[in-house]
């Protein structure tokens, strides 16, 4: 079993957007989408889930619309808008950005002489 | 993008919102089943799956409160939350309440008045098609000089004439009536874009030959109140100065002339002029009566058609004779048009500087207000803060008690407004010679909007200041009462406060000065014009010779005196002010030689009947009255005034009996009488030299004066059935008495007069306001002093002073810089002042007076609540 890693606040969001880019999800499925793409390694209060993607629905970032999932059950959608696009793959650049930095940082070794 | 969205889903939030809690309940119901069911393929018992399933999800409820949150439902509920908590704030301290209202409210609302008026008055271009092209001419233009321009001018197109407020005397259900027209060129209507309301305009055609189509259109309102809005009017004759027309349009409502205020109602072609002008021969070249309007041709500026209008003229000139010379014409788009009526131009500029500094004083004060307010609450801020309120909270709940007060203020605004407005519009409704004006103007809504965004803005931007303030405050300082920084805001408010008295006082000043001003000007100079009515009689404009007008006058005199009631009655020449000083004229004396005629004196000469002056009331120095001595063929005399006796007496001759050249023709000085001219202190007395009406026979115009017992108006009635008796068919005009002309003759001091009146009594309530927020944050920061000092065994007198003294050092600090502001204005005020210095000590003093009783009121409203303090209860409260 992988070590969970607890997530970062503010990072749920990239998290959803870059779930959903793959292509339209409902709710249960963004969860286990994000289980999936993350090996598992990131855990998730479930229903935390809701509040983020309300949000970002009201931040223009995702659309969602009514349909029937594949069991035959009225679930809703969710979808990347364009601004949401756009919006993850900054959030993408910036994480990386962040995560490069921090790593050369922890690289750093003392100066022995 | 982002706006609408989020507006979207608070609408469809909080109009489904039923429909939104289902649908949210079936979405997170869904993500349980969904987990349960997975777990139970997994393996897990079916209980044990849904049991995980809902611990895996976490709190429902949380959950959901939060979803709400997110969606922005909240928000609604929020604010009638904060509206409810605001509300209950102000109800607790109804003095700030009052006074931030009130600000607000006449801020608010007087801007809104002045700021219709202007758009009324200047800023509404006339209701023409395509403005922007369209000009207008300054001067006025002769019959001739308008038809050459109307076929030459290649950078004018579609020139047409206007004579507006023309005089029409119309017999209408068979009485005489006064009222205003204008002699139009038929292109007139379709260069205003009017369309006829009935019937027709007039066609070039009918505008073409001189004196054959006596056809009119009349106004609305004429058409309403004499005809009873019939369309049986078209056709129908109506005599117009004694010459029959045909009636063959109505106006459209609201059309009155192209000029505000005016109030035309019947319109000729300009092929009839003559009807409309009897000054001079409407159709001689010199006649100049006509103003053009015109398309400027595409391409042209201004300039090129004035270079033009001026080549043209002058080739004209040189071809016919009689034309007059003329300055370079002055040709100005409709827009940049200044308004035929000084007075207003004045207004303008009066208005818009007053608007704007009250505007500026009042966001200045709000911000005061807001600001005390701010530092007062820094207590309860923390302590909310403290007890875990979310920032962003409590900025929002200080916001929205800013709207909330904003919003109270703006509603008080409207009827502010709308009084200051009618006010304003009636301010001076009839001019010197009795016709109305009429403004339309309303206040206007997106004015009110504007200036409601414009204050809440500011009102926002200083709430929020202290706010943040606040909120980042040090809890543990605030919470003790000592937050830092709050001494400065109290030092700049100060300063604000000093230099509101400041200003405060040169307006109160300038106020008093004019005002005694309009004392003095409503009085009179030397003369008393109570119980005294004007009238104009015009026998010339119904074709009377001057030998029949003379008698007809003389007849009518005679007869008015006669009437029970009336004390005296006299005449003088018609045109101006019947105690005015006359026209320019130019005086010598015999056996001197003047090289030049310019090196005689120049003075004014009024031609009056006998009685003259005694029925205004204007005392003789010396010497005597016309009388029937003076016969129209004995040797002229004339009585002079005491600047023209004072001038004539340097010559080392007494002036009675002494011969004087007036223009040309010699008079004997048979009396002296008192100047009766209000002048303002910087003009010079007006020498006068009065000649005898009944000794000129070319004076047939005349302006009646008439003193009765009692009521003015009340004998009008007798005075008209009199008149009639003699001859019905003279119009009997510009009635109205005197008192009204006396008080127009300084319309632009009145004007300035009550705009500094009320504009010194907003500073004063400003400034109290401001003082009274000053001291109330002093004594509100400073209650635990006063409570230590009270347990102390400190008196309430003791425990006052202080603040007291704090608000006497601040009046007077403001009053001693005022003093030179007040010096300047009132130095600048020298040409609206009637008989009073500029410098004139009293009202100095009593301006001072005012600001202090007024400052010591606001200061001890306050000063007061800390007498009140209970020291147990501040030390507790601490």
């Amino acid at each position: 079993m992988p070590q969970h890693a607890q997530i970062l606040p503010g990072t749920l969001d990239l998290l959803i957007l870059k779930a959903v880019s793959l292509g339209p999800l409902y709710g249960y499925g963004i969860l286990l989408r994000i289980e999936q793409i993350s090996q598992g390694a990131l855990l998730i209060e479930q229903g935390a889930l809701y509040p983020a993607l309300f949000r970002l629905v009201r931040q223009g970032l995702l659309k969602a619309h009514w349909d029937t999932s594949e069991n035959n059950r009225r679930t809703k959608f969710y979808e990347l808008t364009t601004a949401g696009r756009k919006r993850l793959r900054q959030e993408e650049d910036g994480w990386n950005r962040l995560v490069a930095a921090i790593a050369s940082a922890l690289q750093a070794q003392p100066e022995e002489t | 993008m982002r706006i609408l969205a989020s507006l979207r889903s608070v609408i469809s939030a909080l109009f489904h919102r039923s429909r939104a809690e289902d649908e949210m309940d079936t979405e997170l119901r869904a993500h349980i089943q969904d987990r349960a069911n997975d777990l139970e393929r997994s393996g897990v018992p079916r209980a044990e799956a849904e049991r995980r399933a809902r611990l895996e999800f976490g709190g429902y409820q949380k959950f959901k409160e939060e979803i709400r949150e997110a969606q922005g439902t909240h928000f609604l509920e929020t604010l009638i939350q904060d509206l409810r908590f605001g509300l209950r704030m102000l109800r607790k301290s109804p003095g700030f309440t009052a006074v931030a209202i009130l600000t607000l409210a006449l801020g608010i609302g007087a801007n809104t008045a002045m700021f219709g008026l202007l758009d009324a008055l200047f800023l509404q271009s006339i209701p023409a098609k395509d403005p922007a092209n369209l000009v207008r001419t300054k001067d006025e233009y002769s019959y001739p000089e308008y038809r050459y321009l109307q076929e030459y001018a290649l950078t004018l197109q579609h020139v047409v004439a206007n004579y507006s407020t023309a005089p029409f005397y119309v017999m209408l259900n068979g009485e005489s009536q006064d009222i205003q027209g204008a002699v139009v060129s038929s292109g007139y209507f379709h260069i205003l874009g009017l369309q006829p309301w009935v019937g027709r305009f007039f066609t070039p055609e009918e505008d073409s030959v001189q004196n054959r189509d006596p056809v009119a259109v009349i106004g609305y309102n004429l058409w309403q109140t004499a005809y009873g809005g019939t369309s049986a009017i078209i056709g129908k004759t109506l005599d117009i100065n004694d010459t029959r027309f045909t009636v063959i349009g109505v106006m459209p409502p609201d059309f009155r002339g192209v000029i505000v205020g005016d109030t035309d109602e019947i319109w000729i072609p300009t092929a009839m002029l003559q009807v409309g002008y009897r000054w001079c021969d409407a159709f001689q070249p010199g006649c100049a009566t006509l103003k053009l309007m015109a398309r400027l041709a595409p391409g042209c500026s201004t300039q090129q058609a004035e270079a033009e209008v001026s080549t043209l003229l002058r080739r004209l000139r040189s071809t016919t004779p009689g034309f007059d010379v003329r300055e370079r014409p002055v040709i100005t788009r409709d827009a940049e048009i200044a308004f035929g009526h000084d007075y207003l131009v004045l207004l303008f500029r009066l208005v818009t500087a007053a608007a704007g500094i009250l505007l500026l004083v009042i966001c200045a004060n709000l911000a005061g207000i807001l600001v005390a307010r701010g530092a007062a609450r820094q207590r309860e801020i923390a302590m909310r803060l403290a007890l875990g309120a979310q920032r962003k909270r409590v900025v929002r709940q200080l916001l929205t008690e800013g709207l909330l007060v904003t919003g109270l203020g703006a509603l008080l605004a409207v009827p502010i407004a709308g009084s200051i407005t009618s006010a304003l519009i009636n301010f001076d409704r009839i001019d010197n010679e009795g016709y109305p004006h009429v403004f339309q103007v309303h206040p206007d809504l997106n004015i009110l909007l504007c200036l409601i965004g414009v204050t809440a803005l500011a009102g926002m931007l200083f709430a929020i200041f202290p706010a943040l303030q606040s909120s980042r405050a040090n809890l543990n300082y605030a919470l003790k009462g000592c937050a830092p920084g709050s001494l400065r805001t109290g030092g700049s408010r100060m300063a604000l406060v000093s230099i509101q008295i400041a200003l405060s006082l040169a307006l109160i000043v300038a106020a008093g000065l004019l005002a005694r001003s309009t004392v003095n000007i409503n009085a009179g100079h030397n003369m008393d014009v109570h119980h005294v009515l004007g009238l104009r009689l015009r026998p010339l404009l119904v074709e009377y010779s001057p030998a029949d007008a003379q008698a007809f006058e003389r007849e009518v005199l005679r007869r008015v005196r006669d009437i029970p009631g009336i004390e005296s009655a006299s005449l003088a020449h018609g045109v101006g002010l019947v105690w005015g000083p006359g026209e320019d004229a130019r005086l010598a004396l015999p056996g001197h030689v003047y090289p030049k005629p310019a090196d005689e004196l120049a003075i004014h000469e009024k031609s009056v009947a006998n009685g003259y002056f005694r029925t205004l009331r204007i005392p003789f120095i010396s010497g005597r009255d016309f009388g029937e001595l003076d016969r129209p063929n004995s040797p002229r005399v004339a009585i002079v005034n005491e600047t023209l006796a004072r001038n004539l007496e340097s010559e080392k001759m007494l002036p009675i009996g002494r011969a004087i050249i007036v223009d040309g023709t010699p008079h004997r000085i048979i009396g002296v009488v008192k100047d009766a001219q209000s002048r303002t202190i910087i003009d010079p007395p007006i020498p006068v030299a009065y000649t005898y009406y009944w000794q000129n026979p070319a004076e047939v115009d005349a302006r009646m004066c008439i003193r009765v017992v009692g009521d003015p108006t009340a004998f009008l009635p007798a005075i008209r059935k009199t008149i009639a008796a003699v001859n019905p068919d003279v119009p009997v005009t510009e009635i109205l008495p005197l008192t009204y002309q006396v008080r127009h003759q300084f319309v632009e001091a009145r004007i300035a007069a009550v705009l500094l009146e009320s504009g010194a009594g907003l500073a004063l309530l400003l400034c109290a306001m401001g003082l009274y927020g000053v001291i109330a944050y002093e004594v509100r920061q400073r209650t635990r002093e006063v409570g230590i000092r009270m347990a102390l065994g400190a008196n309430r007198r003791d425990v006052a002073a202080p603040f007291l003294r704090r608000g006497i050092i601040l009046v007077s600090a403001g009053a001693a810089a005022g003093i030179p502001v007040a010096l300047s204005t009132s130095w600048l005020l020298r040409a609206y002042l009637v008989g009073v210095s500029p410098f004139n000590l009293a009202t100095f003093v009593a301006g001072a007076c005012i600001l202090l009783g007024a400052a010591l009121l606001a200061c001890y409203v306050p000063a007061r609540r800390a007498m009140r303090v209970d020291p147990m209860v501040a030390l507790r409260y601490q």
